[in-house]
């Protein structure tokens, strides 16, 4: 029950409350399925074109505090060469917080678009006055 | 080979506590392993182990204070230091308008360039943390508020040098500044805009109580005149009190991270308000030091001895209690 109202405290808070970008690209991660803490360090460096290279204990760090949130939970373990393999699923709050945050970023980018594409009509009407 | 990187891992792992490592620590040795294993190392980094140790100390605090009031607390500290480290740079640092009498009052002291101290140095880091925050680099902000607690603990031995011999920073702004740093990095400020707001709000007020104080004032007054003339021992004990009456209210509303992050946040300045007491009143304040280093010594012997005895002690926060 705490986790859901937790849950709910945190979706209302998006509107101010932005995401990092380590935090988007671990749930980004986990959207289409659940994952291992390698998989998913390795998914964040594909996602971000290797700009974003996850260390192991922030990597668990944000598992914890997504957990907490109720974002993230835990889909078992297998042991693969003698480690131990912990998966995450992303739970449907998270897909929802998740969905949220792509909307925001979206409606951003078609802003910042159409800016940029008055940019040059701008330039051209301050060049005729100069 | 592996079974070496395993126990270095597992040793360094050891500043987890030991819920955390009960829970964690294979699945955390695994991912460890794998990702070695991904770049053909043999050894562990050291910028993997130091990133390990920070984040097992990092969930030490976690235990007894949850991520919403670490991030709340982190947001004030940052403010909080960012107008504080704007109005020290303006009104000791800079304070053009009292360079014509300040090799008068400040006799022997030199200039740092056309700065009364170093103490522009914590100022300027300070305000690129703040930038930082605002525009969403939590990692580089957090190399800031490290190299602030750097800076703090360097500038003493800096200044004892032949070039230096500046008049300030005084200790208890160093250390003011340093905590707050410290309390900067125990999280992240998640809603930039409030950070700009409080920001501003602390600026406008710390603003206001300099300029009723009468530093606009042709002569130098001193960078400890905050402490000693401003925030002095009852002032500041009044404002302490009037700060954890406003925690106990929000607690006592239920608002619990509220009143935590109120409470903690008053830190720094509680710090300053004891070393104000200890200077004017050095006996009271070693005799309640005392009782409170043998208050813990007898905290720290019983669970030794209970450790000892085959006990095991787990401190674990709640799942709900969040």
């Amino acid at each position: 029950m705490a986790v859901i109202y937790r849950s709910i405290d945190y979706i209302s808070g998006m509107a101010d409350n932005e995401m990092r970008e380590p935090t988007f690209l671990v749930l980004t991660a986990l959207a289409n399925g659940k994952k291992h803490g390698y998989a998913l360090i390795r998914e964040a460096a594909d996602l971000s074109s290797g700009r974003v290279s996850l260390k192991v204990g922030t990597l668990y760090a944000a598992l914890d505090r997504l957990g907490q949130q109720g974002l993230v939970a835990e889909a078992g373990e297998e042991v693969v060469d003698g480690r131990l393999r912990r998966y995450y699923e992303l739970t449907d709050v998270g897909a929802e917080v998740l969905e949220r945050e792509v909307s925001r970023l979206e409606s951003n980018a078609v802003q910042a678009r159409a800016r940029l594409r008055l940019r040059p009509a701008v330039m051209q009407v301050v060049a005729s006055w100069a | 080979m592996s079974a070496v990187l395993e126990r270095q891992y597992r040793r360094t792992l050891r500043s987890y506590p030991p819920s955390w490592r009960l829970h964690n620590e294979d699945a955390i040795i695994g991912t460890l392993l794998d990702v070695a294993e991904g770049e053909n190392r043999t050894r562990a980094r050291v910028s993997e182990q130091l990133n390990l140790t920070v984040n097992g100390l990092l969930a030490w605090v976690g235990i007894f204070i949850p991520a919403a009031v670490r991030d709340g607390v982190a947001s004030v500290a940052l403010a909080t230091g960012t107008a504080f480290g704007i109005v020290y740079f303006v009104f000791f640092d800079w304070a053009p308008w009292t360079a014509i009498n300040r090799a008068a009052i400040l006799p022997g002291n030199h200039d740092f360039g056309p700065f009364v101290n170093s103490g522009v140095v914590v100022c300027g880091l300070w305000a690129v943390a703040f930038i930082l925050a605002v525009v969403g680099q939590h990692r580089f902000t957090r190399h800031i508020l490290v190299l602030v607690i750097l800076t703090v603990i360097a500038t003493p031995f800096v200044n004892q040098l032949p070039f230096a011999g500046w008049a300030g920073p005084s200790s208890t702004n160093l250390g003011f500044f340093g905590l707050l740093a410290v309390l900067g990095l125990t999280g992240t400020p998640q809603r930039r805009i409030q950070l700009s707001i409080g920001t501003g709000i602390a600026l406008l007020g710390l603003i206001a109580i300099f300029a009723q104080s009468g530093v606009f004032h042709r002569f130098y007054m001193g960078d400890r005149s905050f402490w000693t003339q401003i925030f002095y021992g009852s002032n500041l004990l009044v404002v302490l009190v009037g700060a954890y009456l406003v925690a106990i209210g929000f607690g006592l509303a239920g608002k619990r991270v509220s009143a935590s992050v109120i409470a903690l946040s008053t830190l720094p300045w509680a710090a300053a308000w004891l070393v104000g007491v200890a200077v004017t009143n050095g006996v009271a304040l070693a005799t309640a030091g005392g009782a409170a280093v043998l208050i813990a010594g007898f905290f720290a012997s019983a669970m030794a001895i209970l450790k000892r005895s085959g006990f095991e002690i787990i401190v674990r926060r709640r799942d709900d209690s969040r």
